[in-house]
């Protein structure tokens, strides 16, 4: 019972009055080391060493994966079918449920009093896009659209009608829009886009399979008439029973009335400027030709 | 039958590139080693007919007899599954099984009956019915061909307006 505390303690005594370690005394955890399987040992597990009796499976000289002995194999048996055509050209929208949204919003992730862009949901790590894979960008998935109640100015690539209206009930915004696979590539990482200093493209239309859905009005298509997108908002609410708040009456209005030009990529940066991360300069073209290629 | 058919054959040509292997030019001697082939470079045969006319002569006679078999002893399809891929050292697929089968999530595997096409007119209506349905593998069948499938064939895909969507996951499955 002595007042000076002394690092280690007893421990400390015992191991000092301990033999010395040798070899001897050194021993690895219990489990920690598995004994190497060792074939053709022992009474049962030698003679042929689990090889089996002659043949081709003792010699080690078995017909490839399929082979029947000659009979046509199964997978040769069953006509072709185009379950798989064109898989490689498909375009692909990974989901985005109205239920991670509002986890998202709620993390302070996303941020709701901008508008809702596919940069941001990269940003906050809501979605995972890889435009190499096919993806075209995101669809709106309505699993939590009853569980939805944010107000969002939301800008996405594909959406369910039940998740429009999910959105629209709240007093947001939504937009479809297309972007071809080099301007989604830029979308999803601006930043290493605008390091080497190449002038942002123009966003090319969707060719002629994605261009009816993106000009209904029904899919609040970016190419739809504005009238059109009007009286598909008050069907929808009838359909789906509520009432549309009026969000000219709203603090957020600018915001959410906020649309990107169909040549834009970004909000603000006109096709053709170049963004010197640097300098922290953005750079216009003056030639005329240059400008009228970026201004059709 | 087609493997003896070529040793027979190239039994035939050998003594004749033999006899004459002294007095041919290396041109000539290139243009022989792909025996059976229909496509021999004309500049070849040009070289040839001034020099040994013989040879020649005997050679395009037993060419013109094979030539009617030929694609089908050259184009045998290669049948095996790469494990280890020679430039990336990756396992490749089997392009049959990515053709006829189609694989859904939840590691089924999907394919049409075989003879849906054929012969119709002396199959019954209910034959025929049951031979347009598409019907699921086994389980030996499934791990074969997830066998000869590399992992790209397994990924979960996101297509819009796809007819195999809700079919991707199992419900109400009690094991």
């Amino acid at each position: 019972m002595s007042l000076i505390k002394k690092p280690g303690g007893k421990t400390i005594e015992v191991v000092k009055n301990l033999p010395r370690i040798t070899l001897a005394n050194l021993r690895p955890n219990p489990g920690a080391k598995t004994l190497e399987k060792r074939r053709g040992r022992g009474m049962h597990g030698g003679n042929r060493s689990g090889w089996g009796h002659k043949g081709e499976r003792q010699r080690c000289n078995r017909p490839r994966l399929g082979f029947e002995g000659g009979q046509t194999p199964f997978y040769l048996v069953i006509p072709k079918y185009g379950y798989n055509a064109n898989h490689s050209r498909q375009p692909q929208y990974p989901p985005l449920s109205l239920r991670r949204l509002q986890y998202l919003i709620d993390l302070g992730r996303i941020d709701p009093s901008q508008p809702i862009d596919l940069t941001q949901l990269v940003n906050g790590r809501g979605v995972e896009i890889q435009p190499q894979k096919r993806d075209y960008g995101v669809q709106l998935v309505d699993e939590g659209a009853d569980i939805f109640c944010a107000k969002v100015n939301l800008e996405v690539q594909a959406a369910s009608e039940k998740a429009i209206a999910a959105v629209e009930r709240n007093g947001g915004v939504i937009t479809t829009s297309y972007y071809d696979p080099r301007s989604l590539q830029i979308l999803i990482k601006p930043v290493p886009f605008f390091m080497p200093g190449e002038p942002i493209p123009k966003r090319l239309f969707p060719g002629e399979d994605l261009l009816p859905y993106y000009t209904d009005a029904n899919n609040r298509g970016y190419l739809a008439d504005p009238d059109k997108i009007q009286t598909a908002r008050m069907d929808l609410a009838k359909k789906y029973g509520y009432s549309i708040p009026d969000i000219s009456k709203d603090t957020l209005f600018e915001m959410l009335v906020q649309r990107k030009n169909p040549r834009h990529i970004f909000f603000g940066l006109s096709p053709g400027w170049v963004v010197n991360m640097a300098d922290k300069k953005i750079l216009k073209p003056t030639d005329d030709k240059v400008l009228q290629y970026y201004g059709s | 039958m087609a493997a003896t058919l070529t040793r027979g054959l190239s039994g035939l040509l050998r003594p004749l590139s033999v006899f004459g292997r002294e007095c041919l030019s290396p041109a000539v001697r290139l243009a022989q080693s792909p025996r059976f082939s229909t496509v021999l470079p004309n500049h070849a045969f040009r070289t040839l007919t001034p020099a040994h006319t013989t040879a020649p002569v005997q050679l395009t006679g037993l060419l013109s007899r094979v030539t009617p078999l030929m694609p089908s002893l050259l184009l045998q399809p290669v049948r095996n599954l790469t494990y280890f891929s020679l430039r990336k050292g990756k396992r490749k697929s089997v392009k049959s099984v990515t053709e006829r089968f189609f694989r859904l999530h939840s590691g089924q595997w999907i394919r049409r009956k075989a003879g849906y096409k054929k012969k119709l007119w002396k199959k019954s209506a209910a034959r025929r019915k049951r031979l347009r349905e598409h019907v699921f593998c086994n389980k030996t069948q499934c791990k074969l061909l997830d066998k000869m499938t590399s992992p790209y064939w397994k990924r979960r895909n996101w297509y819009l307006n796809d007819p195999y969507q809700k079919y991707h996951d199992r419900t109400n499955l009690k094991l």
